[in-house]
């Protein structure tokens, strides 16, 4: 589903992000990067939503190589991928109900459809009772499964997370992944990145990185 | 869909402007002041046109014959002339026509003219030129071409200080167009950094819609609008205020130029230059937020 073929990133700085990586992503898998901070992991989360691009290499997103896709069709891409970041990134102005409808008023959902689906979703994170809560009046476990619900009210072919646990606490951490595992259990490919290498432990596919190169794998 | 989707970026747009208010006031209010100085341009010179206009339309040339020319001799010119392509309409004016026309003009002095023996006015010939030859160029090309008439003693004709008043007004012109184009420049500068403070208060906002599969046609109409909004109300504002001011400054000052302001007849603008002035607010508005939308799409 997604492949990367000797991908190399190197920064207008010089800084070089990843070097030579390679790596393959089934559909249906869920995945795990993991590596310190400063390792790339992010950087090949980006390549694969075309935050960046790499300089060198390919990046496959089924058959085509996102990697020299035209700056119009990226919002399309994205449309087929759920992320999720460490800060949640929410919008402090909107509702949890408003802020998981975003992700599909921006494709011109219909109201019905907005109203269904995101009812839904907030059912399967566990959040139906609070839809009217402002994220500033959750806790940090609880704002991210806002942001896990933005990330598949659309149902994506796979979900991206960077480091979805690093600003929780063990117990919501677990939470956290428990409900990344039904998501995959439903049938999205997972990619985690994390620094935290207990989290990976086992499953059945993790890449590690260091200083932007896979050393397994 | 169509209307679903219009009306959801005009609630976006309205959600914007809610939400900056401060930033909206100042931007409206910055469109609103420049479009005002602009239509104070527009209504003078509107006004100079229509005066130039009515002056130009107005002026004959007037063409004084010898006392010894026989009336045939008169009515050869007359029809000579007559049928240069510049002429509209020639009129004779006897000796004794121009006479009354003098006693009537000046009847105040009716006496003055009680001891003359000999009639002292020439007969003229008023010509009335086509519209299209109106210019100062056409009028003295026809004069150039009429000189050679033996019968004519002299020839007056008002294009001379119509010429200098033109000049001016086309230094007004051009003065008016640089200031007005500088104007505009300067609103555009000023209300796209404040517009674009409006975009940045939403920064976090709009690079989450990238993120998850906005197009950037999505993130800008609600800012379009937001932008149309702006201008659209800066312009009707600044078309009231002008209005307003217009009265006042002639009804302050009929008292004191009340032959000038009849004859002058001002007008406030008609109203192809309202819906311009209008419509020049609307995509001031609209290139405002282009541009500050522009710059912030190309940094996300």
């Amino acid at each position: 589903m997604i492949q990367m073929l000797h991908v190399h990133k190197t920064y207008s700085n010089g800084q070089k992000a990843l070097i030579d990586v390679s790596l393959k992503l089934d559909k249906g898998e869920f995945v795990y990067i993991i590596g310190p901070c400063g390792a790339g992991k992010t950087s090949i989360l980006k390549l694969i939503y075309c935050a960046q691009r790499p300089t060198k290499g390919m990046v496959l997103f089924g058959d085509k190589n996102v990697a020299r896709i035209r700056k119009s069709r990226i919002p399309y891409l994205r449309r087929n991928i759920g992320i999720v970041f460490q800060d949640f990134k929410l919008i402090k102005t909107r509702t949890v109900f408003e802020n998981v409808a975003l992700a599909l008023e921006v494709i011109g959902a219909t109201i019905t459809d907005i109203q269904k689906k995101v009812w839904k979703t907030l059912s399967f994170v566990g959040l139906y009772n609070k839809s009217n809560e402002y994220p500033i009046r959750l806790s940090g476990g609880e704002q991210q499964r806002v942001a896990i619900a933005r990330a598949m009210v659309n149902n994506p072919l796979i979900l991206l997370a960077d480091e979805p646990t690093g600003n929780l606490d063990p117990e919501m951490t677990v939470d956290i992944i428990d409900l990344l595992d039904k998501i995959n259990i439903r049938g999205t490919t997972v990619l985690v990145a994390t620094h935290n290498p207990d989290l990976a432990k086992n499953k059945r596919k993790v890449f590690t990185l260091e200083k932007g190169r896979i050393t397994n794998g | 869909m169509f209307l679903k989707k219009g009306f959801y970026f005009f609630d976006k747009a309205f959600q914007g402007i809610r939400q900056n208010p401060f930033i909206n006031f100042i931007n409206f209010g910055t469109i609103t002041v420049s479009l005002l100085v602009l239509g104070t341009f527009l209504v003078i010179f509107f006004n100079l046109n229509r005066v130039l206009d009515k002056w130009r339309y107005e002026s004959h040339v007037t063409v004084y014959l010898y006392d010894s020319i026989s009336f045939d001799n008169t009515s050869d010119i007359k029809d000579r002339i007559a049928g240069f392509e510049e002429v509209e309409r020639v009129t004779y004016i006897s000796k004794k026509e121009a006479l009354n026309i003098i006693k009537e003009a000046l009847q105040i002095y009716d006496n003055s003219f009680e001891g003359l023996e000999v009639n002292p006015m020439p007969a003229t010939l008023e010509i009335q030129l086509k519209k299209k030859f109106l210019s100062s160029t056409g009028v003295e090309s026809f004069v150039a071409r009429i000189k050679i008439f033996k019968e004519i003693k002299e020839i007056q004709y008002d294009q001379e200080w119509i010429k200098g008043f033109s000049a001016f007004f086309s230094l007004f012109q051009i003065g008016g167009l640089a200031i007005g184009v500088g104007l505009l420049l300067a609103t555009i500068l000023i209300v796209s950094n404040s517009f674009q403070l409006g975009v940045y208060a939403r920064k976090e906002e709009l690079e989450i819609m990238k993120l998850i599969g906005a197009t950037d046609f999505f993130i800008k109409v609600p800012f379009l609008l937001e932008g149309v909004f702006q201008g659209l109300l800066g312009a009707l504002v600044s078309i009231g205020l002008l209005y307003g001011i217009y009265q006042v400054v002639i009804f302050k000052v009929r008292p004191f130029f009340s032959i000038y302001i009849r004859e002058l007849d001002p007008s406030f603008l008609p109203l192809d230059f309202i819906f311009g002035l209008t419509i020049g607010g609307i995509l001031m508005g609209m290139l405002v937020s282009i541009v500050s939308m522009r710059k912030f799409l190309k940094s996300y």
